[in-house]
């Protein structure tokens, strides 16, 4: 029986205790193989989605197509997979951080579904962040399917989301780099090789399924010295074009919040708003990659002020998709976005001065949706790397860096965490490898409550203390009930020494008079962040752990920072 | 290696919580199966080196006891003597026949604390008061004493020593230890009996050695129990 089961624990073979690098490159090709046939699934519905749809597209009840879209797309994930609305990466990132990347096996299925009920019937979300986590839960479930500890899960669950992105654009360096920089938050030998190899069979399996073909095909752009100073307003605008979606989503999320109504109502609300937008500008509908292809390439034909409008338009559809409860991801939207925003940035430039010598909007285009990643995001690399891949521009490769900082630095300043990280970070909970917060947030008050002390009874004469006292070696006594063991209160080392050399109230004075009885306890399950929040309040060393009214032990600053090195040296050791 | 996972914690002096959380995340090289660890020690050994821990044998360990630090009150004047009629006049000259009683001890180490205890008293009296004082070396002589002794000497005549109560001494104790801890240890537990006004009346009779440690006894029975 042993023998049979004997497969799946791997990571008992002595040898890949010793070094897990193997093993972890074997599972990553698997995960990034099964990540990018989930990239793939999710590609080719959606253009059977848009295919099939295309028809009634042209007939005037089509503005209900996104709102139905978004109504099913909630009522699934609600009612089916009892998951909440939006994107997932945040979820991914938090579960990574604070779970070990543990995952439920349903979320591999749910976001595909979902989003491609949204943007399949027109709503104008990205079919990327929906398939990062369906690829970190199929690498979570293949680590819980094998039993790998956590370090190695989330090793895996890197792999899903490099592989995921790495075959939906296909791009393995921009899913390496997304999977490095946003979903793990630390850079590691190794974590990079397995991520490596999953991002390549990723993008492999694209390829074979899909042909190996660039998504943006883009060239002939040659920049002169007047493109370099026009990048400096582009990175600006691009800035600006982040912020005002990043705060739009937000002022959506508000609005929808206040309107009373059930979710799936709400959802359908939003969807039938963008329906009717699609309308009067219908670039704005699903994931827009087709208008970026024709910018790109330069043949898209509405002049400066059609394309302001669909920038603003596209802003506003994305930010009622995702905010009025349709699932989706930001990737595909900013994109639009920005190229929409580089594209009328440039012809607004040849508008003030027509005689100047410029490259082709399309370069521009190709610029606007860099800045746009990248101030979204705040991930330079992750928005260079995406923009280098999908448009294979090399040639632009110098001003792309100059917009990706520029902009990254820019909106930095006005929202100092990205849009995958603002929620987390507002709740204290983004837990980054390395920091004050995920050390604290690993150790438990168990591992960390002393239990020497000696406790003491209500009755107990000072003499009887001062005995107690010298037979010990800590500073602080429990006073417990005799009969029930209730915890009663303190009694601390400084409370006696006022005492210590006044022999008269030896026998006069009990424990119970001189006890702090109503000090600050802590409980088992609280977290020690807020332990340590209480004890520099009361400016006090130590504090006593009571569960179910009975003392358990002391909780100390000094164990803690014993603790803390010694959490702190694991957590940022190399294992290898 | 197999061991249980409290034994290992024991081993890298962990607790136990930790290890296990440690494990589940794969921080350290060990497996879990059911409630034991699966290791190989000399990688885990490495490893806590690594992660400046510790990592040690506890079977090695065990051997080792510990010395301590209490000193049994009468077995320490028992191994010191006891002896009447000591003569004198000034403080020195007791002090000087109160060294020269020590038991086995050599003419050169007899020399040497003399030597310290004057200069110990030149500091400030050792009379404690009540007609009791207590020479002893600032630092313990670990070269000349292998174990604590007091050397109990009742004077012949009382004479002067300073004493903080101004009273002539009748009785000297030499406190004399191998380490700081033991004497300390030596000097709380006799300041302790000499507390008690009626053990002073008791030295005052002068007695004989075994009546001496019997009541010393009963005195250490009773500080054992409780007393601060």
């Amino acid at each position: 029986m042993k023998k049979i089961f004997f497969w799946r624990y791997p990571a008992r073979l002595s040898f890949f205790r010793r070094d897990d690098r193997p093993l972890l490159i074997i599972f990553g090709i698997i995960v990034g193989i099964c990540s990018g046939l989930a990239a793939v699934a999710l590609n080719r519905s959606l253009i059977f989605i848009l295919d099939s749809l295309h028809h009634v597209r042209h007939l005037w009840w089509a503005f209900i197509l996104p709102g139905l879209g978004a109504m099913f797309s909630a009522l699934y994930l609600e009612k089916i997979m009892k998951e909440g609305a939006g994107h997932g990466v945040p979820e991914v990132i938090y579960s990574v951080s604070r779970y070990g990347g543990l995952m439920r096996l349903r979320s591999s299925i749910s976001r595909l579904i979902s989003s491609c009920l949204t943007i399949g019937s027109g709503g104008s979300a990205g079919p990327e962040a929906p398939v990062v986590m369906s690829g970190a839960a199929i690498g979570s479930n293949i680590a819980q399917l094998f039993y790998l500890n956590d370090r190695q899960r989330v090793t895996l669950v890197g792999c899903g989301a490099a592989g995921a992105i790495a075959s939906i654009f296909n791009a393995p360096l921009t899913g390496m780099v997304f999977a490095m920089e946003i979903i793990l938050g630390e850079w590691s030998m190794v974590n990079i090789i397995p991520i490596a190899v999953a991002s390549v069979a990723g993008a492999e399996i694209s390829r074979i399924l899909q042909g190996n073909s660039i998504a943006f095909e883009s060239s002939g752009f040659h920049l002169g010295g007047f493109d370099f100073v026009a990048c400096l307003g582009l990175a600006v605008v691009a800035s600006l074009a982040s912020l005002l979606l990043t705060r739009m989503l937000r002022r959506m999320h508000h609005l929808s919040a206040k309107v009373s109504v059930s979710f799936w109502i709400r959802a359908a609300i939003g969807g039938c708003a963008v329906g009717l937008l699609g309308f009067a500008v219908p670039e704005v509908l699903g994931e827009g990659y087709y208008s970026i292809h024709a910018m790109i390439q330069g043949v898209f034909k509405s002049g400066l002020t059609i394309a302001g409008i669909a920038f603003f338009a596209k802003i506003l559809a994305t930010s009622l998709t995702l905010g009025w409860g349709g699932s989706g991801g930001i990737f595909a939207p900013c994109l639009v976005i920005g190229s929409f925003a580089g594209l009328a940035y440039h012809r607004f430039i040849i508008f003030l001065f027509p005689s100047v010598t410029m490259a082709s909007e399309g370069c521009f285009a190709l610029l606007g949706m860099a800045g746009m990643m990248s101030g979204i995001l705040q991930a330079p690399l992750t928005g260079i790397f995406l923009i280098l891949e999908i448009t294979g521009g090399y040639e632009v490769m110098l001003p792309l860096i100059i917009v990706s900082a520029l902009s990254t630095t820019i909106t930095h300043y006005f929202e100092p965490a990205s849009f995958y990280m603002k929620d987390l970070a507002d709740r204290g909970e983004l837990l980054r490898p390395g920091t004050d917060l995920r050390v604290l947030a690993d150790i438990s008050i168990r591992e960390v409550v002393e239990k020497d002390c000696i406790s003491v009874p209500p009755g107990m004469l000072l003499r009887e203390f001062l005995h107690t006292v010298k037979g010990s070696t800590r500073n602080y006594f429990p006073v417990e009930d005799e009969d029930t063991g209730i915890f009663l209160g303190m009694v601390t080392f400084d409370h006696v020494r006022p005492y210590l050399f006044n022999t008269v109230m030896y026998d006069t004075v009990f424990v119970d008079q001189i006890m702090d009885a109503d000090p600050e306890t802590i409980h088992y399950d609280d977290d020690l962040s807020g332990v340590l929040q209480k004890m520099d309040a009361k400016k006090c060393f130590s504090m006593p752990v009571v569960s179910n009214n009975r003392f358990v032990g002391m909780v100390s600053k000094a164990t803690l920072l014993d603790k803390y090195r010694d959490e702190l040296n694991v957590q940022t050791a190399q294992p290898f | 290696m197999k061991l249980t996972i409290s034994e290992i914690a024991q081993r890298l002096d962990l607790n136990s919580e930790t290890l296990e959380r440690w494990i589940r995340q794969g921080r350290l090289p060990v497996n879990k199966q059911g409630n034991r660890g699966v290791f190989n020690e000399s990688e885990l050994k490495k490893w806590a080196e690594k992660q400046r821990l510790v990592y040690k044998n506890i079977d090695f360990e065990k051997k080792e006891g510990g010395s301590s630090t209490s000193v049994l009150l009468s077995s320490a004047i028992k191994s010191g003597g006891c002896f009447k009629g000591v003569e004198g006049i000034e403080k020195e000259d007791v002090i000087r026949s109160g060294v020269d009683l020590v038991p086995q001890l050599s003419d050169k180490s007899a020399d040497e604390l003399y030597q310290q205890i004057i200069a110990r008293e030149k500091l400030t009296s050792t009379g404690i008061g009540k007609g009791v004082a207590i020479p002893h070396p600032r630092n313990p002589l670990d070269k000349i004493f292998t174990k604590p002794m007091i050397v109990t000497c009742f004077l012949e005549n009382e004479i002067e020593f300073d004493s903080i109560d101004g009273m002539p001494v009748f009785v000297l104790f030499l406190l004399l230890s191998p380490s700081m801890d033991k004497h300390l240890n030596m000097l709380s537990k006799l300041s302790f009996c000499l507390r008690d006004n009626s053990f002073v009346q008791f030295l005052k009779t002068s007695p004989d050695l075994d009546s001496f440690l019997k009541k010393v006894g009963y005195m250490e029975e009773h500080l054992e129990k409780g007393g601060i």
